[in-house]
């Protein structure tokens, strides 16, 4: 994916971009055609509970608040609106607080880091392209025009998001994407993890699609 | 990712006697056990792992959401755990812009063990915009771990898969230590952060809290990750010096260690059409949330 990234030049448009059915098997409905072979519904559903339920976690983008946000804060993340924004939401600062400590805004270069991260991964919610026609998925697909493998966006299971991340934030992608100059701080210890997703882990063809469990 | 709770005998089975001996704690990653309390529930599916949004690899008309919960269920114990009757698990969507909700599908439970029964709500416009919410219309119900076509032509699972996040957790927690919930005592217990946000691992609160490969009592100073070729450097330009990346063999936690690791998945596909009938955009935003009806 990190190569894919790399290949992007749209210097433009990368910043631009920040900115069935029925009840029978093997019928279609609103153009969707849903094959037969899966068991159907219960007769009846249980009773809907009737009480409110309070957010207790939050999850979209992967490793953003993990690698951002001080773990205490997670709490206080989780337990609002992925737009909420500061002060109530700390994801927000911290993408960028963190980002300066290791690659400060540079007046000299016109660079500043944690200002771009910050405004590609905040709101802390997936971008998705519906009416995309590549059967693909791509993690920051919409927000990088294509450049991670497609335009839908969303997140493929076997998407290297690890390394997509880490590359942005440690290594030198957004300057190779053209966004900000190569401010030489790179990281090539931290820029990528070197793991490659397991045979037992990978996506199938059949429904639910996810690997059968260890 | 960081990986939350699990029972300690299962840590010790799962994670392998090296992990207990250094920690004795349970690990986590990516948004695996993301917090003190989430890690420590007695049931650890209120724990959002991961969240997956895809084409319908079968019909090119359809798209699949994806949602894991309950890390780091060792190898063989897929079909031993279960749902939280007391969490409402969302997904949520916006249309065009980023905010706020205006469909929700969300998934309750009923009944306990392998007779669990799942609701499937939705998809439709939520009662409430914000974090304190309610069911909107059931869609259909089906069987815990059982494949099911509902009556609105969703396709709907939720049971035991593999989990597919791949990640070598314990060389980022070389570097990010503070995201081990096993280095708290509490949800506010601030542990290693206090040595600052990065290079928390094990400088201040928990040494030698990790593996030996990657213990950075050893060297606090060369936070890295694994795999790459020997004589590689950091760079000279790092802010964080210029130092030989480890050239240890890296490790796909999730799948290398006890046999691979699982997680409890709701899983439906839809056609396309019914997150975008009746909105004026088909770019749309979304995340996953867990609910408690406890409010804990």
């Amino acid at each position: 994916m990190r190569n894919h990234l790399l290949a992007f030049t749209a210097t433009g448009t990368f910043a631009l971009l920040l900115a069935a059915c029925s009840s029978n098997p093997g019928t279609t409905l609103n153009h969707a055609h849903i094959p037969a072979g899966l068991p159907t519904q219960q007769p009846t559903n249980p009773v809907t509970p009737s009480g409110t339920y309070t957010q207790i976690e939050l999850l979209s983008r992967p490793a953003v608040k993990e690698v951002f946000e001080q773990f205490n804060d997670h709490k206080t993340t989780n337990a609002v609106e992925p737009y909420a924004g500061s002060p109530a939401d700390p994801l927000q600062s911290e993408i960028k607080s963190t980002e300066d400590l290791i690659r400060p805004p540079n007046v000299g270069l016109g660079t500043d880091y944690g200002a771009t991260l910050q405004g590609v991964l905040y709101p802390n919610e997936y971008a998705v392209n519906l009416s995309d026609t590549s059967g693909k998925a791509a993690y920051l697909g919409v927000e990088t025009g294509g450049a991670t493998g497609s335009k839908f966006g969303g997140r493929d299971p076997g998407d290297d998001v690890v390394d997509i991340s880490l590359g942005a934030l440690f290594g030198n992608t957004l300057s190779a994407l053209g966004v900000l100059a190569d401010d030489g701080e790179e990281n090539a210890c931290i820029s990528a993890e070197n793991v490659t997703q397991d045979p037992s882990q990978v996506k199938t063809g059949t429904f639910p699609y996810l690997a059968s469990p260890h | 990712m960081l990986y939350r709770r699990i029972l300690v005998p299962l840590t010790v089975l799962a994670l392998g006697a090296a992990v207990v001996l250094y920690t004795g704690h349970p690990a986590k990653s990516s948004d695996h056990q993301d917090t003190y309390n989430l890690a420590t529930r007695a049931n650890t599916s209120a724990d959002i792992t991961d969240v997956f949004i895809f084409p319908s690899p079968s019909n090119p008309n359809n798209v699949v959401l994806a949602m894991d919960v309950s890390p780091l269920i060792p190898k063989g114990m897929g079909s031993s755990f279960f749902f939280d009757p007391s969490v409402m698990w969302q997904f949520k969507i916006a249309h065009g812009s980023t905010s706020p909700e205006d469909q929700v599908i969300q998934f309750g439970v009923t009944g306990t063990g392998a007779s669990q029964i799942i609701t499937m709500y939705g998809p439709g416009a939520p009662h409430e915009i914000g974090t304190a919410n309610t069911f909107i219309a059931p869609a259909g119900s089906f069987q815990y771990n059982i494949a099911t076509q509902l009556n609105n032509g969703a396709k709907v699972f939720a049971g035991p898969r593999a989990d597919p996040f791949y990640f070598d957790l314990f060389a980022f927690f070389s570097f990010l230590g503070d995201r081990n919930w096993a280095t708290h005592s509490s949800q506010t217990d601030p542990g290693p952060e206090t040595g600052g946000p990065l290079y928390n691992g094990d400088s201040v609160g928990a040494p030698g809290a990790f593996a030996p490969a990657y213990d950075k009592s050893a060297n606090p100073a060369q936070p890295t990750f694994n795999g790459f070729a020997a004589g590689t450097m950091a760079g000279a330009g790092s802010a964080l010096g210029n130092y030989a990346c480890s050239n240890n063999p890296a490790t796909n936690t999730l799948a290398q260690i006890g046999g691979g690791f699982n997680v409890l998945s709701f899983v439906v596909e839809i056609p396309k059409t019914m997150l975008t009938n009746g909105y004026t955009s088909s770019n749309i935003h979304v995340w996953a949330t867990a609910n408690s009806s406890t409010g804990s």
